[in-house]
């Protein structure tokens, strides 16, 4: 079949782009793209009035491939390379400014310049549509619609510059009047930066202590298997507020002050070499707060696919939230999707997402221990805490045999639910082992003495009280209550417990935890601390249920 | 496109002449003074003229739309459109290394901290060469919006006091800071603001002058007012001020006397002004302002510069070589020479 340029209409081009690319902030992800398959080192992007501007430093376009840079869908990239290779990112601003004018200039050549008028692309198709919106024939066929290939040829310009026009080797890609809807969008600094942090390979933020170590696995692992990993050095300048821009994640957003050891994890299967994850955990035994760097984010040759929560169901919510990481993945076949949200689907995606599958099975169980052990420790504290105060206190009842009885009972049952969660979930830290079995030993002593003042009592017969020094020496027996670093959250209510478990709600959802605890939790307990008690223990009874199930 | 109105706009003869007779030479002189090219902080006008004038002794500069309230918005859009496209150009040519515009009234962006277009007035360099080329009355009120939705009045004097107080946060370690400032404003102007200033020589000065057409008067009123805030205002921020020889033009407007309704052209006033930070050790200067006041203005025609004299009234003549008189000045002598 023979086909003709009429049969590709200039409406394809917003059609694409504007599937494409959702956000206005997408084409400035695009452009800073290009500058890193350049070589780019550094790329600046300023917002100047209305003029958006990103200036890259790489190695810039010779006229050749200026020329061929006005195709739609056709590129002269490798992608086992380069990031983009769709060749349409360059239409990436169309919907945003009225205006994209592109300078490049060679090393020892001078300097070329493409003017792409969007507005007038979009003033064409505009009116064609309402051409066709007035016209009174129902499925009349025109042959009026502008075809692509004419709207381009009458909207985009090409001139050879001097030097004295245009004299940086690299690219500047200038975005004139952008479109007002898109304007405040794109000229608060926060909104815009927020944006480039998440999605382009930036150095590790300063404050974040183990950003060096990181970086250094990450390419020392990439540069061991060949894969290409770049970083940039991205300067955004919005009307004069300006700052070099960083990964977002700092040590302020973990509890009580920096993130446990990262803990890495390669990406491989038995024929394939996909990447390598990064996961730092809260020291803490809660999840993150900032919900802006929690969790796990995909990364293609640095630049992110879609949102840190896309992979929320592969780790699930207990753990994912607990942690700050990335799954930077450099398979050169793995190519990321036109929305830049996943990866194109194929073979070697489900090859990547099964690995990815066990990868994060290995950070939910590193997560796990790690939480047991702060649950085992804590629960150790509250008995080496137990004994020590009814050791001092037995002498003051020790002839009280109702005291008597009802210390036996607490002392036991204590006794008894830390051996029990000890020997099926907690992994007691080796350092603390021994102080652990000696307070069991104590905890067993102490549950001897007060049976044998009980049976005394039945008997009649009379002892002496425990002196003052007895007591003393059994208490320089016990091990001390262990200060801890990490700060453990008590929930006050009952949503609490399900947001320190690592679930997020809905205001509404809160309003029914909120009843149900007024409702039901409340009037079971006895008093505040009671109460407090109570939601502890359904803290941990649920996040056993779970991770049995898990 | 802008229309070739735009493209091709050029100012009026005298405000040639201020700009390459008398401001240029002072500009570079600066620019050599300092080794360094220079901060540009103003309102450029349709066109950026003077920053295409001055461009081989600027660096960065920081644009204000020159706007009134006689210019349609489509007019203004226009211009601003313009103006940023000169920058834009500049820029790119590599011939400025950056520039920041705002747009709006100038009172509104630098005391609301923000522009017509929400944009925040961020200034990160220390300004060496100030063109506020106002082009209205120095004195007339603005209602500047802010933030919090309050709304206040604004003149002209107030912009120019935070615009020091900006500065003086740049100049806290650098002794050497120094800088121009040119004004520009017209004569016309509300006799009672001058009545407000207590100082006795004000009072005699005013009096000294009364038989002077009417024109002339208001244009020394308005240039002893001007001296007299302006020198309280730098030296609230901590600046030593001198003011060079002012100089008088007949502007491109016209006005009609509400009396005669007699057409008379709009006049014109620009301040030249040198500006030292009051680094440590510096003695304190008091500009003689009899002295000041009793100096013939510099007075533009379409083609030169000359001692503007005017009837009933003796002042003194001077150099109209700016050269000539920046090094006269006690600034040039005894603080950026000695620094």
């Amino acid at each position: 079949m023979k086909l003709s340029q009429n049969d590709i209409g200039g409406e394809i081009l917003s059609i694409i782009t504007k599937g494409m690319y959702s956000d206005p902030k997408d084409a400035l992800r695009e452009y800073v793209q290009n500058g890193v398959d350049a070589g780019s080192q550094r790329i600046e992007i300023k917002l100047r009035a209305n003029i958006l501007v990103v200036q890259d430093y790489g190695v810039g376009m010779t006229r050749g491939t200026m020329r061929r840079a006005v195709r739609v869908g056709m590129s002269d990239k490798n992608p086992r390379l380069s990031v983009g290779f769709m060749g349409i990112g360059l239409y990436s601003s169309y919907h945003l400014c009225d205006k994209l004018t592109v300078y490049s200039k060679v090393c020892e050549q001078t300097a070329n310049q493409l003017i792409f008028d969007f507005k007038s692309m979009r003033l064409v198709l505009e009116a064609q549509k309402n051409k066709k919106i007035e016209s009174e024939e129902l499925n009349e066929e025109t042959n009026d619609e502008v075809p692509l290939l004419l709207l381009l040829e009458d909207c985009i310009e090409f001139n050879s510059l001097t030097d004295d026009d245009y004299s940086i080797v690299g690219t500047r890609v200038e975005m004139s009047g952008v479109e007002e809807n898109f304007f405040m969008s794109l000229s608060k600094f926060e909104e815009v930066s927020e944006y480039l942090e998440k999605v382009i390979p930036l150095p590790f933020h300063p404050e974040f202590s183990y950003g060096k170590e990181i970086q250094d696995h990450i390419n020392e692992v990439c540069e061991k298997h060949g894969a290409a990993f770049k970083l940039i050095n991205l300067n955004l300048d919005i009307n004069g507020k300006k700052s070099d821009l960083h990964r977002p994640y700092k040590d302020s957003d973990f509890l009580p002050s920096k993130p446990l050891k990262p803990n890495y994890k390669l990406l491989s299967s038995d024929s394939e070499f996909f990447g390598v994850a990064w996961g730092c955990l809260n020291s803490n035994n809660s999840i993150i707060t900032n919900d802006k760097v929690r969790g796990f984010l995909l990364r293609k040759q640095g630049f992110s696919l879609g949102a840190r929560n896309n992979l929320l169901s592969i780790f699930t919510a207990k753990f994912f939230n607990r942690y700050v990481g990335e799954i930077i993945v450099v398979h050169p076949k793995l190519l990321p999707n036109g929305a830049r949200n996943d990866f194109e689907y194929s073979n070697l995606r489900n090859s990547f997402y099964l690995e990815l599958q066990n990868v994060a099975v290995e950070y939910n169980e590193d997560a796990n221990k790690h939480q047991e052990k702060e649950k085992a420790e804590i629960e150790l504290n509250k008995l080496i805490d137990l004994y020590r105060e009814r050791r001092a206190q037995l002498r003051f009842f020790s002839d009280n045999s109702d005291k008597l009885l009802e210390l036996y009972k607490e002392l036991t049952i204590a006794r008894t639910s830390f051996a029990k969660r000890k020997k099926v979930s907690w992994k007691i830290r080796d350092h603390i082992k021994a102080e652990a079995e000696t307070t069991m030993t104590l905890m067993d002593e102490l549950i001897e003495e007060v049976k044998g003042l009980i049976e005394l009592k039945k008997e009649e017969r009379k002892r002496k009280p425990a002196t003052i020094e007895s007591v003393s020496a059994k208490l320089i027996e016990a091990p001390s209550h262990k200060e801890k670093t990490a700060e453990t959250k008590i929930p006050t209510s009952l949503a609490e417990v399900v947001e320190l478990i690592g679930y997020e709600y809905s205001n509404e959802i809160k309003m029914i935890f909120d009843f149900l605890e007024d409702r039901y939790l409340r009037p079971l307990s006895k008093s505040q601390e009671d109460f407090i008690n109570q939601l502890i223990i359904l803290k941990s009874d649920i996040e056993d249920v779970f991770f049995d199930e898990e | 496109m802008a229309p070739e109105t735009l493209v091709n706009y050029t100012d009026h003869p005298r405000k040639q002449v201020f700009r390459s007779q008398w401001a240029s030479p002072l500009i570079q002189f600066i620019n050599t003074e300092l080794k360094k090219n220079l901060v540009y902080l103003g309102l450029p006008g349709i066109g950026a003229l003077d920053i295409k004038e001055w461009i081989k002794y600027l660096r960065i500069v920081y644009a204000f739309q020159c706007l009134d309230k006689d210019k349609t918005i489509v007019e203004a859009k226009e211009e601003f459109n313009n103006l940023q496209s000169e920058l834009n150009k500049l820029t790119v040519s590599g011939k400025l290394e950056d520039y920041q515009l705002y747009e709006g009234y100038m009172e509104q962006v630098v005391m609301g901290g923000f522009d017509d277009r929400a944009q925040e007035f961020n200034q990160n360099d220390y300004v060496t060469i100030y063109n506020l080329d106002f082009c209205n009355e120095l004195t007339s009120p603005y209602p500047v919006v802010f933030e919090n939705g309050k709304t206040k009045f604004h003149t002209k004097l107030d912009v120019i006091e935070k615009l020091l107080k900006i500065q003086s946060k740049f100049s806290l370690s650098k002794p050497h800071d120094k800088f121009l400032m040119f004004i520009t404003v017209n004569s016309k102007f509300l006799e009672s603001d001058y009545d407000l200033i207590a100082e006795p020589f004000y009072k005699k000065y005013k009096k000294s002058i009364k038989n002077l057409i009417e024109s002339d008067r208001m244009a020394r009123l308005i240039k002893a007012y001007a001296f007299y805030y302006l020198d309280q205002i730098f030296k609230n921020c901590s600046f030593q001020v001198e003011f060079l020889p002012t100089m008088y033009y007949a502007g491109s407007g016209f006005y009609r006397d509400s009396l005669t309704n007699q057409r008379f052209p709009t006049m014109m006033q620009t301040f030249a002004i040198l500006g030292t930070n009051n680094f440590e050790g510096i003695i304190p200067f008091k500009q003689n302002v009899e002295e000041y006041m009793n100096t013939k203005f510099l007075f533009a025609t379409d083609k030169t510069l000359a001692n503007y004299n005017a009837k009933r009234i003796v002042e003194t003549d001077f150099d109209v070589d700016p050269i000539t008189a920046i090094k006269n000045t006690y600034t040039y002598k005894n603080l950026w020479a000695a620094s």
